[in-house]
């Protein structure tokens, strides 16, 4: 395909994206999105379950653009719960909670709001936009990753720990163990019997282990909510008044270019590895920023910077992982797990064809992206900063409301048998992470455990079982470079901060 | 209390780490370490006034307070970015550093516990009562009984009462959630 | 759960999918409201997007709607105990597809007897099949053996430990004769495909459907049908059958064939299940079913309560006889 063929397909495709009704289903998908992503506990791939059987009487091309949407829109809804509440309904969203929270506890809740919009909606446009330019070469690099290499991004994930929390390394150390230990209950892909399931006492209830984003709702939403009651006033504590201005956001945004290029791409990127990519790219990013800034002091208590890494990374996500889905309908995460199954309910079989003879089809998805991201932009602007109020109102309103909604959330986050084990989940780890933050423990510690736990497991089991029990497969420069260099930024990652302080004495000196 | 959490901790790992012995043994290695590693880690922090030294020096770190959004760093960081176009109010109640972390207590008449307490407890009867009539009907009376003990506005009760059912009814009415009904009490075929 | 039962009706009469024309089937107690259709994984998922599709066209001539309720766990037995117990009055169906969920049933050994429930109606069928990174250029089912004897290859990758695809995997190496060493399980069909795609493991085991976008991309070959049903998806893909390897009949023809079904808890009455499957057989004649099993490379083909009933226990019994399901649990 030459490039002006390439330009014309996408010329049409940009003619689809806002041809009527195309144009009306990417709005309704971007606003019930957000909605959805707003309440705590419901993410984008339960948005678009909801969502897939009332596009069965859609055109093929608007089912799957209104599918997008309601992922685009509740990745970006997710932070407002999580900036707002502390309550995060995705592991994306986890991460903007370590500084966009803060930053409302500060009073700044607008201006977080205002970030966390223009990043998203400015990293979610250029990295389609390298999408649409670089789709064929992203699905080598995609192929490139395997099992060692899964497990070593999400060691990565976990090295982060030493970067992101601050104080004791054991307490920290110990709190990401916990959550590893967690994600063993229940079932793995690699051995038959469930382990720690109880099965005699309570039947196949924890057959599938304990869910992740019970455990997310509860440290984070009510575990705050907790804390909350124990102090007087709204959940702003700060001084500034929250004036009608959303100017200071985009600009601090505009004035990080680095880190909203640098963390919209290490999401576009991560998010394209299938399986671990869409929950560790935020936490890579954010870490990344922490790794890269002369105050890393300053983050987890509202640096914006922060704020910015997590918001940028996690749309960046988005069209990083349509790729393995649409290239070889191999799903990386549940949200586009739902989506494959909406591609293949509309007779779109995913696959090469989809960047050949159905190239016009990928494209109006990706324009229709395009064209999401200045929605959120508007509304994420000029709607959304609107409910930054609600961090004045007495916490004593807020309290009983966000409790109902994460119990009612968790109630419906698996079917009817694991119901009570996600509503008493919820409700334990909220008296865990109470204390956790008490005696500062890292809750972010403790998350990146519970996220990565399962696929570190089944990867290291797997990666072990291919080289027949030898870890040599992840220090094998010729056959395994890229779990080589992985395994090189894991050590300096991990060695860096350690011998810092030395290297700096020794330049000093000399 | 922290040596509660490190106690939990470390019981939790210790069961799971004896009964990772009866696990195949691919099946068992990543637990047994996991748990073995939270083992070693909570036995530290609890005996951490115990150790030599160098270890303890390791183990332990400048203490942290509840919270660290700092306020005190507040005026400083809006000084740094220099971003934040708003004057300070001076009559605005959370303007002084102090009073922001204002504890709240509760008051029951014949007793009076923390904010954190009272929350806790009355979101576990929450649940409790939401298995038994569901939860669409516990969350009103959840959030009117706990404005009701704060002795808000009666119109705030109210009005938050239903803003809470008709939350949960939207959770019914999209996701066919059957919190409508529970075991001793099925009011869902009213609705 | 009633009123959350009708708010989903709403849903699906939303997405125009009730079709209240003239009831043909003559039973006029039956149905009379919207028939619970329980779908045991997840949204999206194989499973839910063919129920589905069959279901709604099936409703135009039940003369009511299905309402689909994904009920997921430990591989479908969560949403499979729970219409084994529900009222057997044909408004709870159940979907599932032998030999997978009952294989899963029978390592894990739940206290119900799936054995129990009634067939409705096989709704379609999809082989697995083997298959191979193109640099390999493995050029048929004797090549393969061949290469495993001579120790070029001796890993497999499949779906699960102790699934269908595992048992399938055994039945090839201990029947069959394809002498593969290491089984490596992979969590989803996807993840195989990407497995071999990327030479991870350059054999796999997959269905046929899912094993197309490879093919297309050239970097995976289709090496052999397992099942003698053959391919609809790759017409010309020469059966184990074919080769000395097998024979028709043998146990690989039904365990390694995937095949949608519909149940109904135990005791149902049989005249209710002959008007939804009637309808079920209607619904799959339709051209908007035909034109989606021929987007999607499924074959959806009706047959009847009883073959469906025969299915599952012939998958019951033959499971038992070719593994050791001891065995099978302990790995």
């Amino acid at each position: 395909m030459t490039f002006a063929e390439g330009l014309g397909i996408f010329f049409e495709a940009v003619t689809i994206a806002f041809s009527w009704p195309t144009i009306g289903w990417i709005v309704v998908g971007i606003l019930v999105g957000i909605v959805i992503g707003a309440l705590p506990g419901l993410g984008p791939s339960l948005g678009m379950a909801i969502m897939l059987p009332l596009t069965l009487p859609l055109e093929p091309v608007n089912a799957i653009i209104l599918l997008v949407s309601v992922y685009s829109g509740a990745m970006y809804g997710g932070a407002i719960a999580a900036i707002l509440m502390n309550a995060p309904g995705t592991s994306a969203a986890a991460a903007t909670t370590f500084d966009g929270y803060p930053m409302s506890r500060r009073g700044e809740a607008l201006k977080a709001l205002s970030i966390s919009a223009t990043a998203s909606s400015i990293a979610g446009f250029f990295t389609v936009i390298t999408l649409i330019l670089l789709s064929p070469v992203l699905i080598e690099v995609v192929l490139a990753f395997q099992s060692p290499e899964y497990f070593l991004i999400a060691l990565l994930g976990l090295a982060m720990i030493t970067v992101i929390s601050k104080g004791s390394m054991v307490k920290g150390l110990t709190a990401g163990m916990f959550g590893l230990m967690i994600t063993t209950i229940g079932t793995t892909s690699f051995a038959v019997a469930p382990r720690y399931t109880f099965q005699d006492q309570l039947g196949f209830t924890l057959n599938d282990g304990i869910s992740f984003v019970a455990v997310l709702i509860g440290l984070f939403a009510i575990a705050e909510m907790f804390k909350l009651a124990g102090e007087k006033g709204g959940i702003s504590r700060g001084k500034t008044i929250m004036t009608g201005s959303v100017v200071p956001g985009i600009k601090s945004v505009l004035s990080h270019p680095v880190t909203l290029i640098k963390s919209g791409y290490i999401g576009m990127l991560i998010g394209a590895i299938p399986g671990a990519g869409s929950t560790v790219s935020t936490f890579v990013a954010y870490g990344e920023s922490v790794r890269a800034s002369d105050d890393p002091e300053s983050f987890g208590k509202g640096n914006e910077v922060g704020l910015i890494a997590a918001e940028s990374s996690n749309n960046g996500t988005i069209g990083g992982s349509l790729i393995p889905t649409l290239s070889f309908g191999i799903p990386g995460s549940a949200a586009t797990a739902v989506l494959l199954g909406g591609l293949i309910m509309h007779g779109l079989r995913p696959g090469p064809t989809m960047f050949s003879e159905q190239l016009v089809t990928t494209y109006s998805l990706f324009v229709a992206l395009l064209v999401g991201n200045v929605i959120i932009l508007f509304v994420g602007l000029f709607v959304i900063t609107r409910t930054s109020i609600i961090t004045r109102v007495d916490t004593e309103y807020i309290i009983p409301i966000i409790i109902v909604l994460a119990l009612v959330g968790a109630y419906g986050l698996r079917g009817p048998s694991q119901t009570w084990l996600d509503i008493w989940t919820v409700l334990l780890l909220g008296g865990i992470g109470y204390y956790m933050k008490m005696y500062n423990y890292s809750i972010i510690a403790f998350v990146l455990g519970v996220v990565l736990g399962g696929i570190a497991e089944t990867n290291l089991d797997r990666s072990l079982q291919l080289s027949g029990g030898s870890w040599s497969i992840f220090v094998d420069p010729l056959n395994q470079p890229l779990s080589f260099v992985l395994v090189v930024l894991i050590a300096f990652l991990l060695v860096g901060p350690i011998i810092k302080p030395y290297l700096t004495k020794a330049l000093a000196n000399r | 209390m922290e040596h509660g959490l490190l106690v939990m901790f470390l019981g939790v790992a210790v069961y799971m780490f004896i009964e990772s012995y009866t696990f195949g043994e691919r099946a068992a290695a990543f637990p047994r370490f996991t748990a073995g590693a939270t083992i070693v880690g909570a036995l530290l922090l609890l005996f951490r006034s115990y150790l030599p030294g160098p270890v303890q020096k390791l183990v332990v770190e400048s203490d942290g307070a509840f919270d660290d959004v700092a306020d005190e760093e507040l005026v400083e960081s809006d000084d740094a970015t220099g971003e934040t176009d708003a004057e300070p109010e001076p009559d605005e109640p959370a303007a002084d550093a102090e009073t922001a972390t204002e504890t709240r207590y509760v008051d029951l008449k014949w007793l009076t516990m923390h904010g954190s307490q009272f929350t806790a407890i009355i979101s576990l009867l929450f649940v409790v009562v939401s298995y038994l009539i569901g939860m669409l009907w516990a969350a009103p009376l959840f959030v009117a009984t706990y404005l009701g003990v704060l002795r808000r506005p009666w119109y705030t009760v109210v009005g938050l009462s239903v803003i809470a059912f008709l939350l949960a009814y939207s959770f019914v009415l999209v996701l066919g959630i059957g919190i409508d009904g529970g075991v001793v009490l099925d009011l869902g075929r009213f609705l | 759960m009633e009123k959350a039962a009708v708010a989903t009706v709403g849903l699906t009469a939303l997405a125009g999918c009730v079709g209240d024309d003239d009831d043909a089937n003559g039973d006029e107690e039956y149905p009379d409201r919207s028939v619970e259709m329980v779908i045991p994984f997840g949204e999206g998922g194989g499973t839910d997007v063919f129920a589905r599709n069959v279901a709604n066209a099936a409703s135009d001539f039940l003369g009511q709607s299905f309402s689909f309720n994904n009920v997921t766990g430990s591989g479908g037995l969560v949403g499979t105990a729970e219409v084994h117990s529900a009222e057997p009055d044909a408004y709870t169906l159940l979907a599932f597809n032998p030999p997978s969920t009952p294989t899963s049933w029978l390592i894990q050994q739940p206290d119900f007897d799936i054995g129990e429930l009634e067939g409705v109606a096989i709704i379609g069928r999809f082989p697995y099949i083997i298959t191979a990174n193109s640099d390999y250029e493995v050029e048929n089912f004797s090549d393969l053996v061949d290469r495993f004897e001579d120790g070029e290859f001796s890993q497999i990758a499949g779906q699960g430990q102790g699934t269908m695809v595992d048992v399938v995997a055994r039945v090839l190496r201990d029947e069959v004769g394809l002498p593969w060493e290491d089984y490596i399980a992979y969590d989803g069909g996807g993840e195989v495909t990407q497995a071999v795609l990327s030479d991870e493991v350059s054999i796999g085991i997959g269905t046929d459907s899912g094993a197309l976008e490879g093919v297309e991309d050239g970097r995976m070959d289709p090496v052999a049908c397992i099942p003698s049903g053959g391919s609809a998806v790759f017409p010309d893909l020469d059966t184990i059958a074919d080769t000395e390897f097998a024979e028709e009949g043998d146990n690989i023809d039904t365990l390694a064939m995937l095949q949608p079904c519909y149940w109904a808890p135990p005791g149902t009455p049989r005249d209710r299940i002959d008007v939804v499957s009637e309808a079920v057989e209607q619904g799959i004649a339709t051209d908007e079913v035909q034109a989606f099993a021929e987007d999607s490379g499924n074959v959806i083909e009706y047959s009847g309560p009883d073959e469906a009933s025969a299915l599952l226990q012939e998958v019951l019994e033959t499971v038992p006889e070719v593994v050791d399901l001891d065995e099978l649990r302990q790995s």
